[in-house]
């Protein structure tokens, strides 16, 4: 009975979403207040039903309700809850109601926030927002609907792919989605004031929030993603270049891109034709992602749901919001006066559209990579693999050039600059990097790119240091740190970010140049050597968990002072027919000792387990790096000077000038 | 029940990684080797997984695949040799780092073409710019009309 009351509610949704977006634009566009409330009321009920809908399928996933096919498809009666929970949209069709849900919570945010813009734009904003979610509310209802029941359940499912169930990845969807769809939201509000006629700084700072929002969810989800592939895969990675990481690795890439030109836009009203692209084309990437992860047109390890039927759905939403975004965006460049703001070659404008130019370049090279297998079979014929070594090999120097750039980038002024005052500012932060860089030369001889990438690294944070300090008034005043804790939340998030963007280069680099990895086949009381360590299989136990059998090792490691006990573990799903490795890992403040337990094998007599050890250096740099960046991204959102609206902009403005 | 399915799991076991074990043995490859030996595996692609390079796979064929270009460094072949060699076994779709051919330019030149492309239209607009005099306004402000239709809103919603 639930499972049909959900059922209802979606569809119920569906045309609340389409009334929704009728009255929407038609608000906005015969600016006829009386639409534009009736459009409010349909969001709430839009949202209403899409959360009845899911709580519906929690409620079966909770139940272990086995006549309904989803459920039977990726649960199991002994699922852990947090599984059984997360299980419901761990699964294609779960996934995309979340989207659609998350799709309805944006839009009844943007419906009921305080923000002083202008009611038009709003209502043609949840009139787009309400169309989008309409569509896949109807690819869910009519091609991946979750609600199906089976006229003889069974009596037990055939539980969730066991890889899936981790807490990283039940946290992961969540975070992905509030990423992807909120790009939609700033899609909708791109495309809402294009037909306004009103692309401008006031537009620039409506976004601003919503775009900084999805971006800061949408890391926070890599991260957790990559995170999850670091320690549930076993094999000490965590970039892989998958076409699915590839599909929200582009958005994510754009979306940056799309911050830094927004405050072009909106600080000195510059760019606003380039901005409004980047918003169609971020939201673009967000919907081709989930095209090629949920049609199979690509294969990827990562590919839990392929359905070709589906693809065609969702290259059709696809191809109408790129292609009704970009015809609009044709149509309407009258309205995007770009010259408003004039500025130097040397300039603040200047490095954030080069800054944009590589990130929007190396976008677009991922992207030929991820579909070049696709051409290549479809022109030439031949298959052809683009994998990890082809994205690192043009990736790598891509970003390099910017990074270099930017911390004297960060330190130009709006208008026109000068690179002669602002370089001598960093020679402190580049005569420590390059110093940096020889001590890493001198311990590894063989490995100079580790060397180049490690001065990079420290360049970028110092630099970030040395900018930020700037700002509190360095040499200028004697209360540096005081005014420091006094900047704008604004600033703290800028230099955390960019803060963050060091810290993970170097730990990329020196994970990379200097990871140590052997593999050993160990009996039951063997010890091997590792890295200075020993290494001695204590025993191995049997153990049984809710939805699993597991055998788990214990391993003491001795490096010559102290012995540690790590228990890297092999697990068995029955009925998910599925081994899964759990490895078990010890940091210390250079990097972390990580193990994987292989299968037993008894070829040569006495049984033996294959046993995979990693010395990962720098790994926590990588996730926390990672994390900095998004937690600049909160600050920043956090900044209430970027929420309230035109007429404190304009005081800020007159502040400035004067 | 327990029994079988721990059977079961120890039949998975065997099936699935015999062969890895037997690549254990590294020990021939000098450290140089070793290296070589490793970025290989990252390149070469397991022609039964999804787009997953023989380092890191556990399926059967993954594991002889290393011991082919382990041999194949014992014998002292370059890395371009081995490439070769695997491209011919299976087809060039089994290099994950596609090797510069008449299929393969436009994804190599892509990267350069686009910032080729991009860079040229920045230069074009930057030119326009110091072609104008030096009439840099000072801000950008919102336009009186904006002005005025927020001001209209305000007291809309306030109502």
């Amino acid at each position: 009975m639930i499972v049909e009351i959900g059922h209802f509610a979606l569809i119920l949704a569906m045309f609340a979403a389409l009334a929704q977006s009728c009255a929407g634009l038609i608000g906005g566009q015969r600016a006829d207040y009386r639409f534009y409330t009736f459009t409010k009321r349909a969001t709430d009920i839009t949202f209403v039903g899409a959360a009845i809908a899911l709580i519906a399928l929690i409620h079966a996933y909770l139940t272990s309700d086995f006549s309904v096919k989803n459920v039977v498809e990726n649960s199991h009666s002994l699922k852990p809850l947090i599984y059984k929970i997360a299980g419901s949209w761990g699964n294609h069709e779960g996934s995309m109601l979340l989207w659609a849900l998350v799709g309805a919570g944006f839009a009844t945010f943007l419906s009921h926030s305080k923000e002083e813009l202008a009611w038009t734009l709003k209502s043609r904003a949840l009139g787009v927002q309400g169309l989008i979610v309409a569509l896949v509310i109807a690819y869910v209802v009519f091609a991946s609907n979750p609600f199906v029941r089976l006229p003889n359940p069974p009596f037990q499912g055939n539980d969730l792919n066991p890889l899936l169930q981790d807490p990283a990845l039940a946290a992961h969807p969540p975070f992905l989605y509030l990423g992807y769809v909120g790009m939609s939201l700033v899609y909708s509000l791109a495309i809402a004031g294009l037909l306004d006629g009103k692309v401008d700084a006031v537009w620039a700072r409506i976004i601003r929030p919503w775009a900084l929002a999805s971006w800061m969810f949408l890391t926070i989800g890599i991260l957790l993603g990559a995170y999850w592939a670091y320690y549930e895969l076993g094999w000490g990675g965590w970039w892989f270049w998958d076409p699915v990481e590839n599909a929200s690795f582009m958005p994510w890439l754009l979306g940056t891109a799309l911050l830094h030109s927004a405050i072009v836009t909106e600080k000195r009203g510059a760019l606003a034709a380039w901005t409004v692209l980047l918003a169609i084309l971020a939201f673009s990437l967000s919907l081709l992602g989930t095209f090629l992860v949920r049609s199979g047109v690509l294969t990827s390890v990562h590919a839990f749901a392929l359905d070709p039927k589906r693809g065609v759905w969702i290259l059709l939403i696809l191809a109408l919001f790129t292609g009704g975004g970009l015809l609009l965006y044709g149509l309407r460049a009258s309205v995007m006066n770009s010259d408003k703001g004039m500025f130097a070659p040397v300039s603040r404008e200047t490095a954030l559209v080069l800054n944009n130019l590589f990130l929007v370049v190396a976008t677009l090279t991922i992207l030929v990579g991820t579909l070049y297998p696709l051409l290549g079979e479809a022109i030439y014929g031949r298959a052809i693999s683009v994998g990890a070594p082809y994205f690192n090999a043009v990736f790598t120097p891509l970003m390099s050039i910017i990074l270099v750039f930017l911390p004297l980038a960060s330190f130009f002024s709006w208008k026109r600059s000068k690179i002669t005052t602002h370089a001598k500012k960093l020679i402190p932060a580049l005569i420590i990097a390059i110093i940096g860089g020889l001590v890493v030369a001198f311990i590894a001889k063989n490995k100079p790119m580790s060397a180049v990438g490690v001065t990079l690294g420290v360049w970028l944070i110092l630099g970030a240091l040395s900018e930020f300090l700037q700002k509190a008034g360095l040499g200028k005043s004697n209360d540096v740190v005081k005014r420091a804790f006094a900047l704008r939340p604004m600033y703290w998030g800028m230099f955390i970010a960019h803060l963050g963007v060091g810290v993970f280069v170097i730990g990329a680099v020196v994970e990379t140049s200097f990871q140590k990895e052997q593999t050993f086949a160990i009996g039951i009381g063997e010890t091997v050597q590792f890295e200075g360590r020993k290494i001695t299989l204590d025993k191995i136990a049997s153990l049984e968990g809710p939805n699993f059998y597991s055998d788990a090792a214990q391993i003491s490691v001795n490096d010559g002072k102290k012995t540690i006990i790590l228990n890297p573990a092999r697990r068995y799903y029955p009925a998910a027919k599925m081994p899964t490795t759990e490895v078990d890992r010890k940091a210390n403040l250079f990097g972390e000792l990580y193990m994987a337990l292989g299968e037993p094998n008894s070829e040569s007599g006495a049984s033996k387990w294959v046993l995979r050890v990693y010395f990962n250096p720098f790994i926590g740099w990588i996730f926390g790096g990672y994390f900095l960046i998004a937690l600049g991204g909160f600050l920043s959102m956090a900044d209430r000077g970027l929420r309230v609206a035109a007429p404190k902009a304009s005081g800020d403005i007159a502040k400035a000038a004067s | 029940m327990k029994k079988l399915i721990a059977s079961i799991i120890m039949l998975f076991g065997l099936v699935a990684t015999s062969a890895f074990a037997q690549s254990l043995e590294q020990k021939q490859l000098d450290p140089k080797q070793n290296e070589r030996y490793n970025n290989l595996a990252q390149e070469i692609r397991c022609v039964v997984c999804q787009s997953e390079p023989v380092a890191t796979s556990s399926a059967k064929i993954a594991a002889d695949m290393r011991d082919v270009i382990k041999e194949h460094i014992l014998k002292g072949e370059s890395d371009n040799q081995i490439r070769k060699y695997f491209a011919n076994h299976y087809g060039e779709y089994v290099l994950l780092r596609p090797q510069l051919g008449a299929t393969t330019i436009a994804l190599w030149a892509a990267p350069f073409i686009l910032l080729l492309m991009g860079g040229a239209v920045i230069l074009l607009l930057m030119g326009k710019l110091k072609s104008t005099p030096e009439t840099i306004p000072p801000e950008s402000i919102p336009t009186e009309e904006d002005a005025e239709a927020l001001a209209a809103l305000k007291e809309l919603e306030e109502k």
